[in-house]
C-alpha cells in the first residue's frame, strides 16, 4: 500500500515536473535545440569538437544573440526594430573610420557605441514623438541608416589601420585562448540584459508595458521615456554586434550586416518573445540564436548547398510559434 | 456635521455644444459607499473621470478634506489618496498577481548590492498576505493574471487599488463583466474595504448591486443631479424615476 502511494505519488510528481517543464518559456526551444544538435552530430562527427562549436558555431550567432538582447527588449515592450542591421553597418563603419584617421580604439568604440545609441534614439523619437508605428519607422531608418553607411565612404571599404590601434581593433574578433572574443562579450551581455529584465523594476516595466500599454500609462509610469530606452538599447547593442563583426572581418563594407536583421528578430521569436509584446526572456533568446548557429553549421557539415537554410529557418519559426500557442494553450487548461 | 472628505462643487464640463455636467455638486463622507448611477450619456464617466483626474473640469471646484486641490492626471488624484479601479484597463495579463499588485511601487533591496534588484520573496509575502486579508480566493499570487476568472481579475485590481488608495477608491463598473458568483465575491470585496475606512465611490448599472452595498445613491441625469437618495430608506422605483424622470408607481415596478 504504502509503496505504490509511494510510485503514483512520485509519477504525478513526474507529470509535475514535465508539465512545469513545458511551461518554462524556453523549455521547447531548448529541446529543439538540443534535438538538431544530435542530427548534426550524427552528420559530422566534427560538430560536437570544441574548435567548431567555439569558433564557427558559437562565433557565427554571437552577432545575432548580441543585437538580439537589444531586439527583444523592444519586442517585449511592445515594439519592433527593424533597422538593427543598419545600424550594425554603420556603428562598424563609423569605428574603422575613426581608426582610419588615426584615432586611439577607445575613441573609434565610443564613436560606434554612440552611432548606434543615436540611431536608437532616432528610432524612439520616431515612435513616441511622431507616433510612427514601429514597423514603419524602423522600416525607414533600415533605409537611411544603410544609406549613410554607403554615404559617408561613398560606397568605399574601410580597413584599420596597420597601427597599435588597428591591431588592437581586429584582436576584438580573434580569440582570448579558444573563445572568441565576441562569443564572450556576448555571454556578459546575457548575463546582464538577463539580471536587468527578469530582476529589477525597469524588466517589469517593460513587461508591463508590452503586456498592457493603457493600464501601464494609467499607472503613472512614464511610457514614452520607456519606449525610448528600449530603442536606444536596441541601438546599443546593435552597435556591439556591428563593431565586433567589422573586427572580425578586419575591413569595414558599407553592406556589412545587410539582412542581418531578419536573423536577428528569427532569433528572438524562435526564443520565444512574442511578436505582441509583454512575454519572452534572455535565456530564450541565446537559445533562439543558438538553434540559428547549429542549422547553419549544420548545413555547412552535411553540405548542402547554402539556401536550403532559408527554408529550414522559415520552418523552425513556424514550429517555433505552434509550440507557442500549444503551451499557451496548456497554461490556460491548467488554470482551469 | 462631519466633514465630506471629497467635495465637488459646481461642477462644469462642457464637450463643444454638449453639457457632460453642468453644475454638479457631489459630497462624499468618510467611510461611505456611494452609488454613482444614470442612464448612459447621463455623465457618470464624465463626473469619475473628473474625481479620477482623467478629466480637468471647465468651472467648479474640488475639495478634498475641506482644502482646494486641482487634479490634473491621475497621478495627481494618486497623490492624495483617490485611487480608480478602471473597467477592464487595469491588469496586464502575462504578469503574474504580485507583479500587477507592485506595479510602479517594486520593492528593492535595502543594501548597497541588492538596491537595484526586485526583492521578489517581500512582495510575494506581502501580496499574499494583502490578498488573503481580503480573502479574495487565489491559490497563488505567482498566477499570471491573465489565466485567472474575471471576477479574480477585478479582485486583484481591486486588491491593488486597496493597498495604494489609502482613502477614496472609484470602481466604475466592476461587476458588469462578470458572472453571479463572481459578482458576489466582488461585492462582498467592496464591504470589506469600507469596513477598512476607505470611501468608495460606485459606478453600476445593476441596481440590485448598488442597493446591496451602499449607503446613499446619487443619480445623475442629462448632466446635473437628479437626487441623492439613502439606499436604506429608499425603494428602487424611486431610483428609477430620478434616473428616468418619470414617475413609476411601485405597484407596475
Amino acid at each position: 500500500m504504502a509503496v505504490s502511494t509511494t510510485r503514483e505519488s512520485r509519477a504525478a510528481g513526474l507529470r509535475r515536473l514535465l508539465e512545469e517543464a513545458v511551461l518554462v518559456p524556453w523549455a521547447g526551444v531548448l529541446l529543439g535545440l538540443i534535438g538538431v544538435c544530435i542530427v548534426v552530430a550524427a552528420i559530422s562527427p566534427y560538430f560536437l569538437t570544441v574548435d567548431n562549436i567555439l569558433g564557427n558555431v558559437a562565433l557565427y550567432f554571437s552577432w545575432f544573440a548580441i543585437a538580439g538582447f537589444g531586439e527583444a527588449l523592444v519586442m517585449i515592450g511592445g515594439g519592433l526594430d527593424l533597422s538593427v542591421g543598419s545600424i550594425m553597418g554603420l556603428s562598424g563603419m563609423v569605428s574603422a573610420l575613426v581608426l582610419a584617421s588615426g584615432m586611439p580604439l577607445w575613441l573609434a568604440l565610443i564613436a560606434g557605441l554612440a552611432v548606434g545609441a543615436f540611431a536608437g534614439a532616432v528610432n524612439g523619437f520616431a515612435v513616441t514623438r511622431i507616433g510612427l508605428n514601429p514597423f514603419i519607422a524602423t522600416l525607414a531608418t533600415l533605409g537611411v541608416f544603410r544609406g549613410m553607411a554607403y554615404g559617408i565612404v561613398l560606397g568605399a571599404a574601410v580597413t584599420p589601420p596597420n597601427n597599435a590601434a588597428g591591431k588592437a581593433f581586429t584582436a576584438l574578433g580573434g580569440a582570448l585562448g579558444v573563445v572568441p572574443v565576441p562569443v564572450i562579450v556576448m555571454v556578459v551581455l546575457a548575463v546582464g540584459m538577463y539580471v536587468a529584465l527578469a530582476h529589477t523594476p525597469f524588466g517589469r516595466h517593460v513587461y508591463a508595458l508590452g503586456g498592457n500599454e493603457a493600464a501601464t500609462r494609467l499607472l503613472g509610469l512614464n511610457i514614452n521615456r520607456l519606449k525610448m530606452i528600449l530603442y536606444v538599447l536596441s541601438g546599443l547593442t546593435a552597435a556591439v554586434g556591428g563593431i565586433l563583426l567589422t573586427a572580425r572581418a578586419g575591413t569595414a563594407l558599407p553592406d556589412a550586416a545587410e539582412g542581418y536583421e531578419l536573423g536577428v528578430i528569427a532569433g528572438v521569436i524562435i526564443g520565444g518573445v512574442s511578436l505582441t509584446g509583454g512575454q519572452g526572456t534572455i535565456p530564450g533568446v541565446l537559445i533562439g540564436a543558438a538553434l540559428l548557429g547549429v542549422i547553419n553549421n549544420g548545413i555547412v557539415l552535411a553540405g548542402l548547398a547554402g539556401y536550403w537554410q532559408q527554408l529550414i529557418i522559415g520552418l523552425v519559426i513556424a514550429a517555433a510559434a505552434g509550440l507557442d500557442v500549444f503551451r499557451q494553450r496548456l497554461a490556460y487548461l491548467r488554470s482551469g | 456635521m462631519l466633514e465630506a472628505l471629497l467635495s465637488l462643487r459646481g461642477i462644469f464640463k462642457h464637450y463643444g455644444p454638449v453639457h457632460a455636467l453642468d453644475g454638479v455638486d457631489f459630497d462624499l463622507f468618510p467611510g461611505e459607499i456611494i452609488g454613482l448611477v444614470g442612464d448612459n450619456g447621463a455623465g457618470k464617466s464624465t463626473l469619475i473621470k473628473v474625481m479620477s483626474g482623467a478629466v480637468v473640469p471647465d468651472g467648479g471646484a474640488i475639495l478634498f478634506e475641506g482644502k482646494p486641490v486641482v487634479l490634473r492626471s491621475p497621478q495627481d488624484a494618486r497623490a492624495i489618496g483617490i485611487e480608480t479601479v478602471y473597467q477592464d484597463l487595469a491588469v496586464v495579463p502575462w504578469l503574474d498577481v504580485e507583479a500587477n499588485l507592485f506595479l510602479g511601487r517594486e520593492m528593492t533591496g535595502n543594501r548597497w548590492w541588492n538596491r537595484w534588484f526586485l526583492d521578489k520573496r517581500a512582495m510575494r509575502r506581502e501580496a499574499a498576505h494583502h490578498i488573503a486579508s481580503l480573502q479574495v480566493g487565489l491559490k497563488s499570487v505567482r498566477q499570471p493574471v491573465g489565466l485567472l476568472s474575471g471576477g479574480q481579475r477585478q479582485s486583484v485590481a481591486v486588491a491593488r487599488a486597496i493597498s495604494w488608495g489609502r482613502k477614496v477608491v472609484i470602481m466604475d463598473e466592476p461587476t458588469a463583466a462578470l458572472g453571479v458568483r463572481e459578482a458576489r465575491g466582488v461585492l462582498d470585496l467592496i464591504k470589506r474595504v469600507k469596513e477598512r475606512g476607505l470611501a468608495v465611490v460606485l459606478i453600476s448599472h445593476n441596481l440590485p448591486h448598488v442597493f446591496e452595498v451602499t449607503d446613499r445613491i446619487f443619480v445623475l441625469r442629462q448632466g446635473t443631479e437628479a437626487g441623492t437618495l439613502v439606499t436604506g430608506e429608499t425603494h428602487v422605483t424611486d431610483v428609477v424615476s430620478l434616473i428616468t424622470g418619470v414617475k413609476v408607481s411601485a405597484a407596475v415596478a
